[in-house]
Parts: structure tokens; sequence; C-alpha cells
């Protein structure tokens, strides 16, 4: 199943590959200094086009915990010169009322508070009391926090971190989405009803066909969110090319949840059957980007910049780095 | 030449020109915005056309021995964005060029020398006789049918819903060369006249007010081995071709506009359904993003055919989604005297019929899923 053209994927597959062992092993994922052993940040500073998508599809379709996000989003502030505290860090995010954290492995130094729209802040554990909180998600550590402090600001008008953990959860949920697509196709191949695979129904493939669509989009804008990033348009344009980016995961996801459930049936909805881990999963990612409203966010920050295109015409990277068959 | 070197400067280039040139290529596209029956559209089309060649913007992209002025289908491509994202809407004409030539070019260089220069310039329009009354969906089923006789072809029969046939000057018509039976295997594909003995052409009047789709007539047309396009028998591959452009390259073409009607719309209104705004802008992002890599896929030669479909559903929805969030604002019902009024009206009507247009949705789903999600085998 392949839902891009069978072009040259710039190493896609090789990284990917390679990055899916960090996720195999049991236990709670890699930590920031694993994922730095691994040589993650030389794949972000090497390939970013490429190293991005491949860790957090395969984190996504792989259900893999561990400090990747945190290690994107340090990646981007390094390469804006920010002053960062040593050791591990957990993120915040603001939803709704609530401001939830997702903690690592081992007890953080230091938070990174993303506020949408607003510089990203690092907050001492003392800054903000967490407690632990039950999620849809038991395997990932979820935190409730009360900010009593603002924190420092990582960068005063720069928002970046935003923009890498939108990213990172928009791919994510890419993966999900790629994966519950791939867990049903199998499925309905197999199942049989009326004496003939449910795959042979028409009103089964289109469903599938739905579910491939909305991964394509999701796979296709992570990619041109990077582009963006890469290009540097400005902060804002990156933010909202990665706000974008995020939507259109978590849109993936809810259409290729939608499709997932209702091809495999009944069977899905057990504990055991692995489409809860995936239904599970997705629905915490989308809720930490505000899934809910970011149709509307959307909306708000396009038209704040006038309603701009993503992906610059004079920058296609391919174009840009002489790849496209001239 | 090089296409980073070529696309490098470009939107500078145009705003140079266009201060130059404004008022000339402003009545020129407004003309060819206003809705009008087929044959003035096609003229009005064909103006505005030759004006953009003749000033060296739509030359790119082709090679000099078509008339153009060098570079690739990505450069095409950086020129489309740039008009459309400037608000000057790629002339229609142009569609069918991106369809057919690069087929020509493939299947028939000995056509493509002779007639692309025209073409391209905007001096002919073309059209393509691809459905039939009975042959939409089912395209293989079609019935219209070249015979041997005397050292040519005689072709007799009838196509429909031809983009922009009544008043075009040239057509490529897939017809039936094989048995009924042989299905896709037994079809060929041919440039025929529009003024040759035989071939009449008639617009249809839709609900939109204009005639964007057309029938052709064919009775006892006589085309040479010199008008056909690929090898006899073999025009499903041509057809197959043509439409991966299609669905590549005009997905690419719309996104630029979409995003032109969304500014104008956030630009003269207040945006009180921000969700459906939001959803309309992420439809057209993708569709962007996602017809980008196709047009590199095609470039490249990469591009398989199947992974295209899904280029064509991102279309259809972009359309239908940008046309519904601004008749949601701006309810076109009634003239609300506002100077588009009817250039609205139209679009939102004509979007209803993207999931139809260039292959059915249903149709590309069901290619996905065959090909893409790899389940015709399991069909029972």
């Amino acid at each position: 199943m392949r839902l891009s053209h069978p072009v040259d994927d710039g190493g896609y597959s090789e990284i990917r590959k390679s990055v899916e062992h960090l996720f195999d092993a049991a236990g709670e994922g890699p930590s920031l200094a694993e994922l730095d052993e691994f040589g993650i940040f030389d794949m972000f500073d090497a390939v970013p086009d490429v190293a991005v998508p491949a860790l957090f599809e395969a984190q996504g379709a792989l259900l893999g915990t561990g400090a990747t996000v945190e290690a994107f989003v340090i990646h981007g502030l390094r390469g804006a010169n920010a002053e960062l505290p040593p050791g591990e860090i957990g993120l915040l995010f603001d939803v709704g009322v609530q401001t939830l954290g997702l903690a690592p492995r081992a007890t953080p130094a230091a938070w990174l508070y993303v506020r949408p729209g607003r510089a990203g802040a690092f907050l001492l554990p003392g800054d903000a009391p967490m407690m632990p909180v039950a999620s849809i998600d038991p395997t990932l550590r979820v935190v409730k926090a009360a900010v009593l402090d603002e924190g420092v600001a990582v960068l005063a008008t720069d928002t970046r971190p935003e923009c890498h953990i939108y990213i990172a959860i928009g791919a994510q949920l890419t993966g999900v989405a790629e994966q519950i697509l791939s867990v049903a196709r199998d499925h309905a191949r197999i199942r049989e009803q009326f004496g003939r695979p449910i795959a042979s129904f028409q009103a089964v493939q289109q469903l599938l066909a739905d579910a491939a669509v909305a991964t394509a989009s999701g796979q296709s804008l992570v990619r041109a969110a990077l582009a963006e990033l890469r290009v540097d348009r400005g902060a804002k344009r990156a933010v909202f090319a990665a706000l974008v980016a995020a939507g259109a995961g978590a849109r993936a996801y809810t259409v290729a949840a939608r499709v997932g459930l209702q091809v495999l049936g009944a069977v899905a909805y057990t504990i055991e059957h692995e489409f809860a881990g995936y239904f599970r999963r997705g629905q915490l990612l989308a809720h930490l980007v505000s899934h809910s409203d970011l149709d509307a966010r959307v909306a708000a920050a396009a038209c704040a910049a006038g309603v701009p295109e993503i992906l610059p015409v004079n920058s296609w990277h391919r174009v840009a780095e002489g790849k496209a068959a001239l | 030449m090089n296409s980073t070197a070529s696309t490098v400067g470009l939107a500078g280039e145009w705003d140079e020109w266009l201060a130059a040139n404004g008022e000339r290529i402003a009545d020129l596209r407004r003309a060819a915005l206003t809705p009008q029956p087929s044959g003035e559209d096609i003229e009005s089309q064909k103006a505005y056309q030759a004006a953009l060649f003749d000033s060296g913007w739509l030359s790119r992209g082709w090679a000099v021995e078509y008339g153009g002025s060098g570079g690739d289908a990505v450069l095409r491509a950086a020129v489309y964005d740039l008009l459309g994202q400037n608000g000057f809407p790629v002339p229609t004409t142009v569609n069918v060029v991106e369809v057919l030539a690069p087929a020509l070019m493939k299947y028939a260089p000995h056509l493509a020398a002779r007639y692309l220069p025209g073409l391209i310039s905007g001096r002919e329009a073309w059209c393509q006789g691809f459905s039939e009354p009975n042959a939409g969906s089912d395209l293989a089923s079609l019935r219209t049918k070249a015979v041997r006789d005397g050292g040519e072809w005689v072709i007799n029969g009838q196509k429909t819903w031809s983009t922009r046939a009544f008043g075009s000057d040239r057509c490529v018509v897939l017809v039936r060369t094989g048995s009924q039976e042989s299905r896709h295997r037994g079809l060929s594909m041919m440039l025929v006249d529009s003024d040759a003995p035989g071939v009449s052409l008639r617009p249809i009047d839709e609900m939109s007010g204009t005639q964007h789709f057309g029938e052709i007539f064919f009775e006892d047309v006589r085309v040479g081995d010199d008008r056909v396009i690929g090898e006899i028998d073999q025009g499903w591959a041509v057809a197959q071709h043509a439409l991966q452009w299609e669905r590549g390259m005009f997905g690419w073409i719309r996104q630029a506009m979409l995003f032109t009607v969304l500014r104008k719309l956030a630009a003269e209104t207040v945006i009180d359904r921000q969700a459906q705004f939001g959803a309309a802008y992420q439809d057209v992002a993708a569709l962007r993003a996602r017809s980008f890599a196709t047009i590199e896929a095609l470039v490249a030669g990469a591009s398989s055919g199947p992974q295209v479909s899904i280029d064509k559903l991102l279309l259809s929805q972009a359309e239908r989604s940008v046309q519904d969030v601004v008749v949601a604002h701006l309810p076109v019902a009634v003239d609300d005297g506002r100077e588009d009024w009817a250039e609205r009206l139209h679009d939102f009507v004509h979007s209803r019929t993207a999931t139809i247009y260039g292959g059915s949705a249903e149709i590309q789903r069901t290619i996905v899923a065959d090909q893409v999600l790899e389940l015709r085998g399991v069909r029972s």
C-alpha cells in the first residue's frame, strides 16, 4: 500500500525502518539521550524533510512512546540559539480550560509550556505543580498542571516550539491513521460474509478509499509544513503551516478511525483488539492540539495573514535542491 | 533550462510586467471570467491565452521546438500558480493544453511538432472527445467507430460532455477500432479537425447558465493514418496518460484559483463561519501539497497512475467546500448587486459537478481501492 507516487523517497523508507526499532522494544521508549545516541539530531539536521515524517509516522503507526517530540522541539530551539535547561523536559499544553502535560520517563528538569499564539516558556517544576490525571490512553503519562508562574519565555518573539509540536503530533496522527487503514484493509481482504471477502463489496471499498485520501492529505501537509519551516518565510507562516499539518493529521485520524471501526466491525470495540490502542492514542493526541476547534483556528490564522498559500513556489525543495527532473 | 533558475524571481518579474501591462490584460481577464456562450467564451479565452503567451508567460515550460521558451512542467506549474495566486485565472483553454500536449509529445511527436505551436500559443483551442451518451464512467464500452476504408479511417458516432467542444478548432477523439467485445484493448486515439466534413459540434445549455460542455457528432469523417496518436488499438494507454495530467495539473491550476477565492472572500466579508472556512482552507492546502508532488512525479515520468485518483478526490472536495463557504457568506440565489454576482453564481453551480467531471468520485474511489489499496484481487 503506497499512497504517494512511486518516486525516489529521499531515504524515507530507510530511515523509517531504522527508527521503527526504537519503538519495537517494550518499555517507555527512547529517552532524549538514547535518541541522541541513535543520531536523530544529525538526521534532523541533514534530512529534516524525510527524517521528521519517518520518525513520527512510525511512532504513530507503532503507538511508540519516548522523548521524540521533545527532541524535535529541542532541535528547533537549538537552531534558534535558545538557552535550554539540561536534562529531560516535559511538554505542557493549554487545552481549553485545562493545562495538560506529557511527562517523560524521568522526572523532568523543566517543562516546556506551549501556549497557542504566544512564545513558548520553560517552567521549573515548582512553577507548575503537577498531578497525574486519567486519560483515554493509559500508555501515555498525562498530568494536569496548575500553572502558578508564566515561566521564562524561550524566545520572546518566536513561537517555534508550538510549530514543532504541531508538526510532530500531526505526523503521529497521520501514522495512526495509516496503521488503522492498513489493519482495516487486511481485515477486509480475509473477513468473509455472504460467501466472499467484504473487500469485494463496493461500500467497503469506498469507505477505505476515503480513509486513504484523508491519510494521503495528512502526509502531504506534514511535508508542506516542514518545507515551510525550512524555507523560513517567518515564524508566523511556519506556525500557520504547522497548524494546518496538525489539522490534517487530526482529520486523517478521525476519518480513518470512523472507517476502521466500521470495516473491522464489533470486534474492534473489544479491548483486546489492536484498534483500541490506535483509537485511544489518536483521541488523546488530537485533544492535545485542541482538535475540536482546529478548523476555526486555521481560519482565524489564515484570515489574519491574508489567506496565504503554503509551499512557496520559488522554494519547492526538490526544485531548490535540483532533484526535480529538469 | 534549469527550473530552479527560471522560477526564482518569477514573482518580481510578474509585478514589473503587470505594472506596465495591467490595463490591457485586465480587460482580457474580465472578458475571460464573464460567463458567456461557448463560442464567445472560447474566443475570449484564446485572446487572453495568446496575450499571456506573447508576453512570455505561458510560453515558459514548453520546449523551443513547440514555440515555447524552454523549461519543463515544473516551470509551467510555477507560472500557473503565480497567475492564479494573483487573481489572474489560467485561461480555461490551457486546461486542455495540459491534458493533450504531453500525450501528443509522447505518443505522436510528428503531430506535436506540427500542431502544438498553434495550441500552446492560444491560436487554436482543442477539445477532447472521450465520453459518450452510453459510455461515461464505463468509458471502455464506447461505441464511436473508426473503420478502415481506402487507406484511411472513417469515423461514425457521437461524443458528449466534451469540455468547450463548440467553438474548438480540433478534437482528440477516442474511437473503437477493434470489436465491441475488445473493450479497452480495441480503442485508438485520433486527431480530427472541427471543420472536417462530417463533424458537427453542438453546445449543451447548462444550469450554470453557460455552455461548458458540448456534443460532437461524426458522420463518415475521414482521417488519415498520420492523425493517429499512438498505435492503433493502443488508445487506452494514451487516454490514461492524458487523464493523469488532467488530474494532476488541472488540480494544481485550480488550487491557485481556489486560494484566490478564499482570499477575496476574507477580504470582502467578515468570516463568521470560521470552522467551515478553516475546513475549506485545509481542503485547498491538501490539494496544493498533493498535486505538486504529482507534477513532480509526472515530470520524472514516475507516476504510475492510480495515486493520481487521490488528487482528483481532493480536487472535488476542495471545489465544493470552497464554493459552499462562499455561498454561506455571500448567497447567490438572488442578485445581491455585487459586480461579481454572475461569476459567483456560475462558479457555485459549476462546482456541484466537480465529483462527476474528469472521472466520477465513485470511479476514483474504486481505482484507489483496487489499485492503491490493492483490493482488486479479492473481488469475487
